[in-house]
C-alpha cells in the first residue's frame, strides 16, 4: 500500500485518485480552490448548470478512455451518446460529416497524404493539406480542429491528426454526462471517499520537498510525507513549486491553447438533438452543443442550454468575443436568446494547457513525481486525453 | 435604501477599507462572475466588479483559479 498525494482535485486527479485508491492505496487530494472538479464541473448560475471549462461532452462518450475508466472505477454515472455525434451548419442545410460526405478530390488528398505518411514518413503540419482543396471540407477541418483542440491547421500535423480521426473511428462520438461535468466529479468523489481517501479543498500546496531525484512529500502550512506525488496542476506550476529551475526551464517552453465558451439561454432549441453542431461558415465560432436536449435539467423551466466554442486567433480577446458574438447574433437571428455567460481560457487557465501534438508526457524529473489531467494527456483528445494519459501511466506505475 | 446619507455613508465605508480588485492577468474564466450573491460582476474577457454593489464577502477571491482578485487599500 502506497500513500499517495495529488495536487489539483481537477478531473484528472480524481480519476487517479479513484483508480488509486480501489486499488488500496491511502489517497490524499489538495485543491486550493473551494470546489473540486476544476475545469470540468458545474457552477449553478441564474437556475443554469453552467460548466467551468468543458462543454458538458466526453469526446468519445461512452466507449472511449474516460467511459472506460469510470466503468472500471465502479462509476454509475450515465453518459448519453450524442445522436447525431456531428452534423455541419453549411449553405443552410445540415450535413453529415462522414468520410463519403465530402467531395472525392479532397478524400484522394487524405488517401495521398496517408501512403506518404505510411511510406516516406511524411508529415507535414494541415495548412498543407488546406491548400487547393474544396472550401467544405477546408472550412469543415477548420471547425473541426478549433472546436475539438482550440487551434488551426497550422498548428498541427498530420500524424496526430490521423490518430485523432482513428480514434474517432475506433470509440465513436461524443457523448453528454446526464448531470453535466459536476455528475463525475460527484461520482469519483464518492468513490474516492468510500475508499478512505480524502478530499481536502481550499489547502494550496505550497512546496514539494525532495533528496535529489526522490520527492518525500508537500508541504502546505506543515510538512507531510508522501510516497508517491501526482501533480494535477501541469509541468509548469508543479516545476515552480518544486522550485526546480532546470525543469521550470523545460516547462515554460510549453504552450497553452486558448478559446471562449458562449453559454446560451433559449426558449426554444436551436439544434434540437444531442451532438455537435459544427459551424464552419462561421467567422470564430466552431460548434455548439444543446446539452438540454440529454438532460433538461441543466437549465430551468423548460429552457435549453446552448454552448458555443471558438479558438482564440489573435492577441485581442476582446475582438475576438466580439466576433464570437456576431457569428451568435447571425446563427440565431430567428432565436430568442440570451448570452448568460462568456468565459475565455488562456495562460494560467487554458483551454489546454499544451497545444495539441506537443506534450511532453507524465515524467517529471523525479521519480516518484508524476503529472496527470490535461497538462499531460495521452494519445486522445480533450478529457479522453487525460483518462487515456492516466491510464498509461497506471500501467506504468504496477 | 436611497437616502443620501446612507450612499453617503456606504462610500466613506468603502473609501476607508480595503477594496476587491482585478489584476491584469486576470483570464476572464467568469468563475467570479458565476459566484457572486451582489452580482457585481461583468466579464467580458476579463472581470471588472461595481464597488458600488460589492459587499467585500471575498467570494470571487476564493474562487479565482489564477489569483487575480486581491484585496487592495
Amino acid at each position: 500500500m502506497m500513500k499517495v498525494a495529488i495536487i489539483g482535485a481537477g478531473l484528472g486527479g480524481l480519476l487517479s485518485a479513484a483508480i488509486l485508491s480501489e486499488e488500496g492505496n491511502s489517497v490524499d487530494i489538495y485543491d486550493r480552490l473551494p470546489f473540486s472538479g476544476g475545469r470540468f464541473t458545474n457552477i449553478p448560475y441564474k437556475g443554469f448548470q453552467l460548466s467551468t471549462g468543458a462543454l458538458h461532452m466526453i469526446p468519445h462518450g461512452n466507449r472511449g478512455p474516460l467511459g472506460k475508466i469510470l466503468k472500471q472505477v465502479g462509476s454509475k454515472v450515465e453518459i448519453e451518446d450524442s445522436k447525431p455525434e456531428g452534423l455541419a451548419l453549411w449553405e443552410g442545410e445540415l450535413k453529415t460529416v462522414r468520410r463519403k460526405d465530402f467531395p472525392r478530390g479532397s478524400r484522394n488528398k487524405m488517401i495521398k497524404w496517408y501512403l506518404l505518411h505510411k511510406i516516406f514518413r511524411r508529415d507535414r503540419t494541415l495548412d498543407k493539406f488546406e491548400e487547393g482543396i474544396d472550401t467544405f471540407t477546408a472550412n469543415f477541418l477548420r471547425s473541426f480542429l478549433g472546436w475539438s483542440l482550440s487551434i488551426t491547421p497550422s498548428d498541427i500535423k498530420f500524424s496526430k491528426f490521423l490518430s485523432i480521426v482513428k480514434n474517432v473511428e475506433k470509440f465513436g462520438g461524443p457523448g453528454i454526462p446526464i448531470g453535466g461535468c459536476k455528475a463525475i466529479i460527484d461520482s469519483l468523489t464518492e468513490i474516492i471517499k468510500s475508499n478512505d481517501g480524502t478530499v481536502n479543498l481550499r489547502k494550496k500546496v505550497e512546496g514539494i520537498f525532495f533528496s535529489n531525484d526522490i520527492v518525500e512529500g508537500i508541504k502546505l502550512k506543515e510538512k507531510l510525507k508522501y510516497d508517491l506525488i501526482l501533480s494535477n496542476i501541469g509541468h509548469d506550476l508543479t516545476a515552480r513549486i518544486l522550485g526546480d529551475e532546470e525543469y521550470i526551464r523545460r516547462a515554460s517552453k510549453l504552450q497553452p491553447s486558448s478559446g471562449v465558451k458562449f453559454s446560451i439561454a433559449l426558449e426554444e432549441p436551436f439544434i434540437g438533438n444531442t451532438g455537435v453542431l459544427f459551424t464552419p461558415e462561421l467567422k470564430r465560432i466552431s460548434g455548439l452543443n444543446e446539452v438540454t436536449n440529454a438532460d433538461p435539467n441543466l437549465a430551468p423551466g423548460g429552457k435549453h442550454l446552448l454552448m458555443a466554442h471558438q479558438a482564440v486567433l489573435t492577441s485581442n480577446l476582446k475582438y475576438e468575443i466580439n466576433l464570437g458574438l456576431s457569428d451568435l447574433k447571425e446563427l440565431l437571428k430567428n432565436y430568442k436568446y440570451e448570452v448568460i455567460a462568456i468565459q475565455s481560457y488562456s495562460n494560467g487557465w487554458p483551454v489546454n494547457r499544451i497545444k495539441a501534438g506537443n506534450d511532453i508526457g507524465y515524467r517529471t524529473p523525479y521519480k516518484n513525481l508524476y503529472i496527470v489531467g490535461d497538462g499531460a494527456k495521452g494519445d486522445c483528445i480533450e478529457v479522453d486525453g487525460i483518462a487515456a494519459g492516466i491510464r498509461n501511466l497506471m500501467r506504468d506505475l504496477v | 435604501m436611497d437616502l443620501p446619507i446612507a450612499n453617503f455613508l456606504t462610500q466613506q465605508r468603502r473609501h476607508n477599507t480595503e477594496m476587491m480588485a482585478v489584476a491584469n492577468y486576470c483570464v476572464g474564466c467568469a468563475f467570479c462572475m458565476l459566484v457572486c450573491p451582489e452580482e457585481a460582476i461583468n466579464v467580458l474577457g476579463n472581470a471588472e466588479i461595481d464597488r458600488e454593489k460589492c459587499s467585500d464577502c471575498k467570494r470571487c477571491m476564493r474562487y479565482c483559479p489564477v489569483e487575480a482578485i486581491r484585496l487592495v487599500e
